[in-house]
């Protein structure tokens, strides 16, 4: 494990965190949020604790959890396309989120829960129910199986989604349209709580499993021969992985690229041990959304771009910058 | 010690069978599984590790079945090298021979003082201690080969399965590596090869196994494993019998076929 880039990368995740909640369309200065007793007392500190703040934190944890669970699919699957959009997670849910919408009667809200996100979850875990059960043979899972089963998924639920998206009415149309381009422009902490009680046994999974994914990118004999319960590492990160995604797609939609670009970029810069890349993976990935997000806050002022936009037009070019590198192949 | 008994093996929707009723791997000697293609050693390597099922039959690992074996626990005994050997990611030499004290390390695989000692003395044992830094990318067939068995032999195994480890070297490298087998078969360890080359397998092997077409054919010392009437039956007359000229061992040299033999 390489430390001193895990503390590098932590470093750059808290500095990201202390500086965007003061980056936004209305200015908040420190003396405006600290200098007063009262908490709450101002605009200003209304705009830093009930905006900034959640929002910043929520950037930080999906976009952490986006990159990390796009590191363990890509090496769990010897794929360096593989991401929960690949794996028709994002689809599915998104699927599960617009039914919700849809109908004003599914939606309903106990405390920090809402149905959207239970909708879109549940739909997450449809499709991981289906494609484990499609790929699993006798002697293990079928990787390529399981991301054909996963790239259908995705077509069929965008199929199901524009046929929706036609016989639905306007209003519906422009909440589905806001969820679809991904954001993360909450009120409150009630969206980051909703989160965690999957997020967090989620991610302890998978980093319970780093040391395990390193053997996981040699193949399957070598890895059984060093002693890796491979069927059981493969089951545990594929559910770790899958719930960790389906949580965060829940709440802030889908965003793209963020899974798929930040491992490729921090196995370039910090090696391949995913004791290395895991961690890094999630502090670059929280960093990254969370400076995107801040982005979308200022780009187009005092009106603000889904943070969907700002990752899909920065990503884009940068994947392409990574396809025609000389070491894509053995990143 | 492994022991296999009565072992068949068939392939979901393949007639071929491999056939085993007894098949014994001791400590102290190495154990050459040779035969032409298709005649199943790389099978019957496979599930002597306890990497296949078997579809019938018992693996034993010191009288334990296998089966009821940790993973972990297996590859403390057990170093098998596979005859693919490869990764997704351009690890460093290093890197790939710490792997190898996966079963010996906890949660996060932290390696102690004699886990690095260990690592170091693979990589020296295989001659890879200045390549550690270099990636699998910027090393040769035979390089590569040699750091996956730095890799194997990190878990101190008491037994080690190897699947034509010589395939990508040279003359010189090949006869290095069979006495670095020696050299480990000296401390107690019992190796298993499985080879074309049955000149190597006849000179450096204290006992053969000649497979053909999933049935062991003979076996036995090499002496008594390498005879006319076996190579006859398997290579026809493509191949010349003959004695190693310094050891006396048995021999084959490929025949040149005239216009009429083809």
């Amino acid at each position: 494990m390489n430390k001193k880039a895990v503390l590098t990368y932590a470093l750059l995740f808290c500095a990201v965190a202390v500086a965007s909640p003061w980056i936004g369309p209305e200015p908040v200065k420190p003396s405006d949020v600290f200098g007063t007793g009262q908490a709450l007392s101002s605009p200003a500190q209304e705009i830093f604790w009930l905006q900034r703040i959640p929002r910043v934190l929520l950037a930080l944890i999906a976009g952490g959890t986006l990159a990390l669970t796009g590191a363990v699919f890509q090496v769990l699957f010897r794929n360096p396309l593989v991401e929960p959009f690949t794996l028709g997670i994002s689809g599915s849910s998104a699927l599960g989120a617009f039914i919700t919408i849809l109908y004003p009667s599914l939606w309903l809200k106990w405390g920090p829960f809402s149905s959207v996100q239970l909708f879109a979850a549940l739909g997450a875990g449809a499709c991981l129910l289906l494609i484990y059960s499609l790929s699993t043979r006798p002697e293990g899972i079928s990787i390529y199986t399981l991301l054909l089963a996963g790239v259908t998924i995705s077509i069929i639920s965008s199929g199901a989604i524009l046929l929706l998206t036609y016989l639905s009415d306007p209003h519906s149309l422009v909440v589905f349209q806001h969820w679809m381009m991904g954001g993360i422009d909450v009120i409150g902490y009630n969206s980051m709580f909703s989160l965690l009680p999957l997020l967090i046994p989620a991610l302890t999974l998978l980093f319970f499993h780093s040391k395990e994914l390193n053997h996981m990118a040699l193949n399957d004999e070598m890895a059984l021969g060093h002693g890796v319960d491979i069927k059981a590492v493969r089951r545990n990160v594929f559910i770790g992985g899958g719930l960790a995604a389906a949580s965060v797609v829940s709440v802030v939609g889908p965003i793209g690229f963020v899974g798929l670009i930040v491992p490729h970029a921090v196995r370039r810069l910090s090696g391949f041990d995913q004791r290395t890349v895991l961690p890094c993976s999630f502090f670059l990935g929280g960093a990254a959304l969370a400076v995107c997000d801040a982005a979308a806050r200022i780009l187009i002022a005092p009106t603000e771009l889904p943070v969907g936009i700002i990752t899909a037009v920065i990503g884009g070019p940068l994947f392409i910058r990574l396809l025609v590198s000389r070491r894509f192949h053995k990143l | 010690m492994i022991e296999l008994s009565n072992i068949t093996h068939q392939f979901p929707g393949s007639k071929w069978k491999l056939n085993i009723p007894d098949f014994l791997i001791q400590p102290s000697q190495i154990l050459g599984i040779i035969g032409p293609n298709g005649s199943g050693k790389s099978t019957l390597l496979r599930i002597s590790a306890g990497i296949l099922k078997p579809s019938k039959g018992t693996v034993r690992l010191s009288r334990t079945d296998m089966t009821q074996i940790k993973r972990k626990q297996i590859a403390k005994n057990i170093g098998f090298l596979p005859q693919e050997t490869g990764s997704e990611y351009d690890f460093t030499v290093e890197e790939l021979v710490r792997m190898g004290r996966y079963s010996h390390t906890g949660t996060f695989g932290a390696l102690d003082a004699l886990d690095l000692e260990i690592v170091n003395e693979c990589l020296l044992a295989t001659e890879m201690t200045d390549m550690s830094q270099r990636r699998l990318s910027q090393l040769s067939g035979g390089e590569k080969k040699r750091a996956f068995l730095a890799s194997v032999l990190a878990q101190r195994p008491h037994i080690l399965l190897l699947d034509e480890p010589t395939g990508f070297l040279d003359v010189h490298r090949q006869v290095q590596f069979f006495h670095l087998l020696l050299n480990l078969v000296q401390k107690g360890m019992g190796v298993v090869v499985v080879t074309h080359d049955v000149n190597f397998a006849s000179l450096y092997c204290q006992k053969l196994v000649f497979l053909f077409d999933g049935k062991v054919i003979s076996k036995g010392k090499p002496e008594s494993v390498i005879t006319g009437e076996v190579i006859h039956k398997i290579y026809g007359d493509d191949v010349l019998l003959g004695k190693h000229p310094e050891t006396g061992h048995p021999f084959l040299l490929p025949r040149l076929l005239t216009q009429k033999q083809k």
